[in-house]
């Protein structure tokens, strides 16, 4: 016990919670104010009311002053779900299977400490001034007689809390930090986190240890912080738990002062007086993470473990002769960090000088880094990576590294292959395996092979150490580096050969502002280099909207009078810039439908649409407001809006029991023709529109750099019918750099579909890109359809028809095209070229639920009449900036193909909204695309109907301006409570079963699993030749004839019991449950088997090549060896059998099949043991998400501000 | 920047949500968020033609933009009388003998509960005082900033906001944080009467601004 806590022992849990409870239980003489509401009345009018809760300090902030920002309003209805709240941390401080490891002691202490606590009722108001309040009435909260408010005294000390319930508290300090606070209390503890309660209820998690120190607020007087100790290892969810019950309890109250831990001065530091610092710590910073001069986050030529939070994207360029890189780096998730490259080598051409001049040669590649690991105080941040894997693999290389932070301080160890380990100095341990990982093929800058996964070779050949530490100066702005650099520049690819006279590099980075590295580096012991990157987060990007329309006045009164019905239209019209098509009155609900009302943050317009009617429309026969878009003759999706709920919040802060969610979204499909409706305002269809503008269109990541081309351009719509419209448009180009391409030299004899660009971009200075004719309608109201013709896009005419099903709100949607087109003039006229052909495809577009992932596949025939499939993924964030990747791998072989082997393409698309201030539907997008080729080209259409029919996500409002986590952090926090849903179709089982999966992948355990199983697999692999052997000698004996064949039967005999158990037995059932499991595993592990055997390539006993050939990620693979499909599957369905009724014997059972699949020389021992270690993780996966008692299902959470429940898949 | 926001976002909203706040009585602060509104757009000397005679105004700039601020109150607090100005987006600003005692935002920061130790009034000041500011201040949650100030008197400056009067008709003064504060100075132009005409105050090291009494004519805030 340290002498601080031991110092407030003494008040331990008795004296403690006595102390506090007089603090609330006796707030009048306490808590400086406290009274109940005589009368309904504002809180404004309230405070008013009491001069006593204003007066500010009388001279300086002391005890006596009335102390806003730790206000209390008491609402009885919010207590009692405060009351269930507070149970249920009891329980959980109480059970020893909450945390085993806490001694029953501590927990009672605890428990006791919680117990003390009344249940306030309290409601958060984030702001308090009455004089504020005032004008902004919807913080304003209404008091209702029966409540109560409380102004506290303002306290001068912060309250810790520890595990065992003992407090210490401390003078407060403006400059102080929790971290800082913690070590007052007890300066020889170990604490990790912390949690800090402000006065105002907000909660938020703090880093008090080196390693994991980060920006933090100051506590305020009042606070609490809830510290996490290793020596009373609580789960942070009790922690957390508890920091949110003491938000519920206001401000800390002051203890006697002999019983406050005083401030002393701190000791004086020269170098912190030099630099400004003296008196006062350093605030807590976050880790500082920076690019490398290989765009991606690391030291100067190394990677580090680190990660930036996903929506971070860079650009960044270096120069370190004879190279210069420019690199894209976007981070997608939190543990997928994705670079695209192109490096230009100054001293090596691109071709022959008759080809392509003097231009450098260029080298593209990809890279990605993932996440195995998460830091913790004891484990580094753990990665592994791979450098230039998608080009010529020139530069590269794979590997593994760890970091670790100590303060300042970032230490990172790696292991280099290829590139990063061309020092060569260490074997490869990976050759226990084979020795054909000691060699590694010799890259070649022959851009026929570039791109050609074929090729690719990972973690062969020696390797080296590297690493290095970052150090964080005093000075924010300046980051200082040291590193090992693995590779070996005496014998660069190419034998483009550089001096190097030491493996150490170190460097500086400055930071003029936060978005903005620029770095200068001493490399190789000879060489200066510099780079420069700009990085920010993307998703975080937001701009208030303050050029756009103001809202109407909101009034809590509702008019009287029949509105001017044309004014209303007006308003309604320069509120949204959206035509008003007609308004009508349909019972109690007004309709008002505009014409292609379009936005990508609907929030806004929304609220001035609503705040329009609600000022002008009659309130007392009108209670419901529906807003409908009239797009292409659809009718999709219409915005319901609940007035007097919209209202309310509009015109006062609402307790969380009250709240009511005012605008939802609905499918319209009962129309606009309501047979009580009477029109208020109908007016026609705008036939024509258009707009004019400039136009920039730009691809780069060729070896010409960035080609573009800007002009002006035009661009009309004239609709015949709602459903039926004309689409023209016409550019005149001002200036390009086509000229500058460059088509390589190919084998292709593909037709030239796109490979012609320059010529229609230079052919003529005025194009027409589209001109067509189109019409579009519902089959019924989950089927649409689209014909049209004319000049499809600016390259390609003809006819297309196009169908696609998706219904509303529906996470999947399945389309098909078809298209017979010809390839135009280069003057982008009505002529046409020689070319035609027949393309069209299949699409199926998924919103996989699984952190904001969508994907596109599409299959079908491209423009030059090859046949494949195209594979989209992209991440959207809430702002609507999305960062995605696309591959199109069609029947025309690589080589045929040319440069890149295959299509493929990295984007970034960011709404304009996110950083104009006015409300824009424009999307800037950058796409990186290496190289056009004619395979694997897709036509280019206009009106594809799934963007045309957006809004049947039905998801509009989830778009909109960035929102600072802080801001909502009040009512997050989740807790277990029983399962209440109901039984789900097996359909809906397994869809969540996918995203279940799709989201355990996220997960730091699931790659540490798979590091695991991979090391087992390993190990085991020494003895894939004898049992081989064995097998080869014994495997004929009748009894290995009789374990083989039943032991091949046994996965199928398993999964049919499963299914008839399943449809046999009364729903959810131990039984059936179980066996719903089994079947759910089996059908997951046989389908990861399939996709392991495509990736690892391992050749079958039987093929005679030895255990350790392998052919990573080829077509080919289907029937590879590793792992094997048998023991998968047997293992995955027995596993959930095996826990739910403690059987572990039928493993023993499912390890027949392993020795049937080795003597039968179907695999490799190693094989067997893989697949039954996935198959044994898929088993216990589906088990615990399926099991009746599982974590899974309806969770709650409670704060000051209410409860929310969500579900949850354990 | 929230000042730079005042007039822009939600003002009428604003203005009626406090008359149905205030029971459909025109209290003073929404009779001055009404007028702060009102002017709200264009410039000063367009907006200057509709002020409203029976108010007081504040003209305040932030980088180039201007507006105009209405005083809603005086609230008659222990430390002094205390005015209370509303712009037009409802943010609030307070001033207390000229200094910046409150200013409530949309997007921060904001100051809370100013007060000061040993303040020397403007009539007594000779050429240089000290004095001791306490605030609290968002966001951060960085409550009970406690700062020593210095206070000295200076010849009129060239390179201020100050509209329709020269700065050698008033007296000026510039308050410093002492110690490591990143806040710049503030600058006080005093009429003859001992009032605070024109004041330039940074919140922060990244947000300025200045205010002016208004109309210039002679009348001045206080």
């Amino acid at each position: 016990m340290s002498p601080a806590y031991d110092c407030v022992r003494r008040f331990s849990r008795r004296l403690i919670v006595g102390l506090l409870l007089t603090a609330w239980s006796a707030s009048q003489v306490q808590a400086g104010i406290a009274a109940g509401v005589e009368a309904p009345m504002r809180l404004s009018q309230w405070l008013n009311n009491r001069p006593d809760a204003l007066q500010p300090h009388a001279a300086l902030p002391n005890a006596e002053t009335p102390y806003l920002p730790g206000l209390i309003w008491m609402v009885p209805e919010e207590a009692k779900v405060q009351r269930l709240y507070k149970s249920h941390l009891l329980d959980r401080i109480n059970s020893i299977e909450a945390a085993p490891a806490v001694s029953r002691t501590d927990a009672g202490n605890l428990a006791g400490f919680v117990a003390a606590f009344p249940t306030t009722g309290r409601v958060v108001v984030e702001r308090t001034d009455p004089r504020w309040l005032e004008v902004n009435a919807q913080h304003d909260p209404v008091l209702k007689k029966g409540q109560r408010l409380v102004v506290p005294s303002r306290p001068t000390t912060v309250t810790l809390v520890r595990g065992d319930g003992h407090t210490c508290q401390v003078a407060h300090s403006a400059n102080l930090y929790a971290r800082d606070y913690v070590r007052k209390c007890d300066a020889a503890g170990s604490p990790q986190s912390a949690w800090v309660v402000q006065p105002d209820g907000l909660v938020r998690r703090a880093g008090v240890a080196g390693w994991n120190e980060n920006e933090q607020d100051s506590p305020a007087p009042g606070a609490w912080i809830v510290v996490s100790d290793p020596a009373i290892p609580w789960p942070d969810a009790v922690m957390e738990q508890l920091a949110r019950f003491l938000a519920t309890q206001g401000v800390a109250a002051d203890m006697p002062p002999s019983r406050i831990v005083a401030l002393d001065r701190e000791p004086e530091n020269w170098l912190a007086d030099k630099l400004g610092y003296a008196g006062q710590p350093t605030p807590p910073r976050n880790n500082a993470l920076s690019y490398n001069d290989w765009g991606t986050i690391g030291l100067i030529q190394t990677p580090t473990a680190r990660m930036a939070s996903a929506g971070n994207a860079a650009i960044s360029a270096s120069r370190v002769y004879p190279y210069t890189r420019m690199t894209g780096s976007m981070q997608i998730m939190d543990w997928f960090e994705l670079a695209v490259r192109w490096t230009a080598v100054s001293n090596r051409l691109y071709g022959p000088a008759n080809f392509s001049g003097n231009q450098s040669y260029k080298d593209k590649s990809v890279d990605f880094k993932v996440k195995l690991l998460e830091e913790s105080a004891m484990k580094p941040e753990f990665s592994v990576g791979v450098r230039d894997f998608g080009g010529t693999g020139l530069f590269g290389g794979e590997y593994l590294v760890a970091s670790k932070r100590a303060g300042n301080l970032d230490w990172s160890l790696g292991l280099g292959w290829g590139n990063l380990g061309a020092r060569g100095n260490l074997g490869n341990p990976l050759s226990v395996i084979s020795s054909k990982f000691n060699v590694r093929p010799t890259a070649s800058s022959a851009v026929a092979n570039a791109g050609n996964l074929n090729s690719f070779s990972p973690f062969r050949g020696p390797t080296s150490l590297f690493g290095g530490v970052q150090y964080q100066t005093p000075w924010q702005p300046l980051l200082l580096k040291l590193e090992y650099d693995g590779n070996d520049y005496q014998h660069e690819p190419s034998a483009n050969n550089q001096k190097q006279s030491s493996p150490f590099n170190f460097g500086m980075v400055y930071r003029p502002n936060p978005a903005i590295d620029l770095a200068l580096n001493w490399e190789r012991g000879t060489t200066l280099a510099m780079g420069m990157s700009f990085h920010g987060d993307l998703s975080k990007f937001f701009m208030p909207k303050v050029s756009d329309p103001e809202s109407e006045p909101v009034s809590a009164l509702y008019p009287q009078q029949e509105p001017d019905w044309n004014r209303v239209a007006a308003l309604l019209e320069e509120k949204t810039s959206w035509r008003v098509l007609q308004i009508k009155r349909a019972g109690s609900e007004l309709i008002v439908r505009f014409q292609n009302a379009d936005a990508n943050y609907w929030n806004a317009y929304v609220d001035r649409i609503v705040s329009v009617l609600h000022r002008h429309v009659p309130g007392k026969s009108i209670l419901v407001f529906r807003i409908q878009s009239a797009e292409y003759g659809l009718d999709l999706h219409e915005f319901q809006i609940d007035r007097r709920a919209w209202v309310e919040a509009r015109t006062a802060y609402v307790p969380a029991h009250r709240r009511q969610n005012a605008v939802s979204e609905r499918a319209a499909f009962d129309g606009f023709d309501h047979p009580l409706s009477n029109a208020l305002i109908e007016r026609p269809t705008q036939a024509v529109t258009g707009n004019i503008g400039m136009y920039f269109d730009h691809s780069f990541g060729g070896p010409e750099g960035m080609l573009y081309k800007l002009g002006v351009g035009a661009r009309g719509d004239w609709h015949i019918r709602p459903d039926t419209w004309w689409t023209g448009a016409l550019q005149y180009g001002l200036v390009d750099n086509y000229d500058k391409m460059i088509f390589p030299a190919s084998n292709s004899t593909l037709p030239r579909v796109r490979t012609q660009v320059e010529r229609y971009v230079s052919t003529s200075p005025v194009t027409m890109p589209v001109f067509q004719f189109t019409h579009a309608g519902k089959l019924n109201d989950e089927n649409f359809y689209s014909v049209y013709a004319g000049m499809l896009e600016s390259m390609y005419g003809g006819v297309g028809g196009e169908w696609l099903y998706r219904p509303w709100q529906s996470p999947v949607a399945f389309g098909v095209d078809v298209n017979a087109v010809r390839q135009r003039g280069f003057g982008q006229d009505f002529s046409f070229l020689g070319y035609k052909t027949l393309t069209g495809h299949a699409s199926m577009y998924w919103d996989t639920g699984f952190q904001d992932v969508n994907a596109t596949i599409r299959a079908g025939r491209y423009l030059a009449g090859d046949w494949g499939a195209t594979l989209d993924l992209s991440r959207v964030f809430q702002n609507g900036v999305k960062m995605g990747a696309f591959a199109t791998k069609t029947n025309v072989s690589a080589a045929q193909f040319g440069e890149g082997s295959f299509d493929k393409g990295v984007y970034v698309n960011m709404p304009f909204d996110a950083i104009l201030t006015r409300s824009s539907t424009n999307i800037a997008s950058v796409i990186w695309h290496p190289l056009t080729r004619d395979g694997g080209a897709i036509l280019n259409r206009a009106f594809p109907l799934f963007g045309m029919t957006g809004k049947q996500s039905g998801d509009l409002l989830k778009w909109g301006p960035w929102t600072d986590e802080r801001k909502t952090q009040f009512g997050e926090v989740a807790d277990d409570f029983p399962d209440a849903a109901p039984r789900k179709s097996v359909f809906s089982m397994a869809q969540g079963d996918l995203v279940s999966v799709g989201r355990s992948v996220a997960t730091t355990q699931f790659w540490s699993s798979m590091a695991w199983m991979g090391g087992v697999t390993l190990v085991s692999s020494v003895l894939d030749k004898p049992a081989d052997r064995l097998a080869l000698n014994h495997g004929a004996r009748p009894l290995m004839n009789a374990i083989e064949t039943g032991g091949n039967m046994l996965p199928l005999a398993v999964l049919g019991a499963s299914g008839l158990a399943f449809l046999g037995d009364e729903p959810g059932s131990k039984l059936s449950t179980t066996a719903y499991s089994s079947l759910a595993a089996g059908g997951i592990g046989m389908a990861g088997s399939i996709a392991l055997k495509y990736l690892i390539g391992r050749d079958r006993p039987g093929v005679g090549n030895g255990p350790a050939s392998f052919n990573f990620v080829n077509a080919n693979n289907g029937s590879a060896s590793m792992p094997s499909g048998h023991t998968t599957i047997m293992w995955a369905a027995v596993t959930p059998y095996a826990k739910a009724y403690d059987a572990p014997w039928l493993y023993g059972v499912a390890a027949v099949t392993n020795l049937a699949r080795v003597s039968g020389r179907n695999h490799w021992l190693s094989d067997t043991v893989a697949g039954s270690l996935l198959g044994y993780a898929i088993g216990d996966f589906m088990y615990r998400s399926h099991r009746n008692d599982a974590k899974s299902g309806m969770e709650w959470g409670l704060s000051p501000n209410g409860v929310a429940a969500y579900w949850k898949l354990d | 920047m929230a000042i730079m926001k005042f007039g822009m976002l939600c003002r009428a909203g604003i203005f009626v949500l406090a008359v149905s706040s205030a029971g459909c009585t025109v209290e003073p602060a929404t009779q001055a968020l009404l007028d702060a509104y009102r002017l709200s757009g264009g410039g000063a000397e367009t907006q200057a033609g509709g002020l409203n005679p029976r108010l007081s105004y504040l003209r305040v700039q932030v980088g180039e933009r201007e507006l105009f601020l209405a005083l809603g109150y005086v609230d008659q607090l222990a430390d002094g009388p205390v005015q209370v100005w509303y712009s037009g987006d409802g943010d609030v600003l307070r001033l207390r003998d000229g200094r910046v005692v409150g200013l409530i935002t949309k997007y921060g920061p904001d100051w809370l509960g100013v007060s000061f130790a040993r303040l020397p009034r403007w009539g007594a000041l000779g050429d240089q005082a000290e004095f001791e500011r306490v605030r609290d201040a968002r966001p951060g949650y960085r409550y009970g900033i406690r700062e020593k100030m210095l206070i000295r008197r200076i010849a009129p400056p060239d390179d201020t906001q100050l509209r329709l009067m020269p700065s050698s008709s008033l007296a000026w003064f510039e308050e410093t944080v002492r110690g490591d504060s990143d806040i710049p100075a503030a600058r006080y132009a005093v009429g003859a009467d001992g009032h605070v005409v024109y004041a330039e105050q940074c919140l922060s090291n990244e947000f300025c601004f200045s205010w002016q009494s208004w109309p210039s004519s002679g009348k001045e805030a206080h």
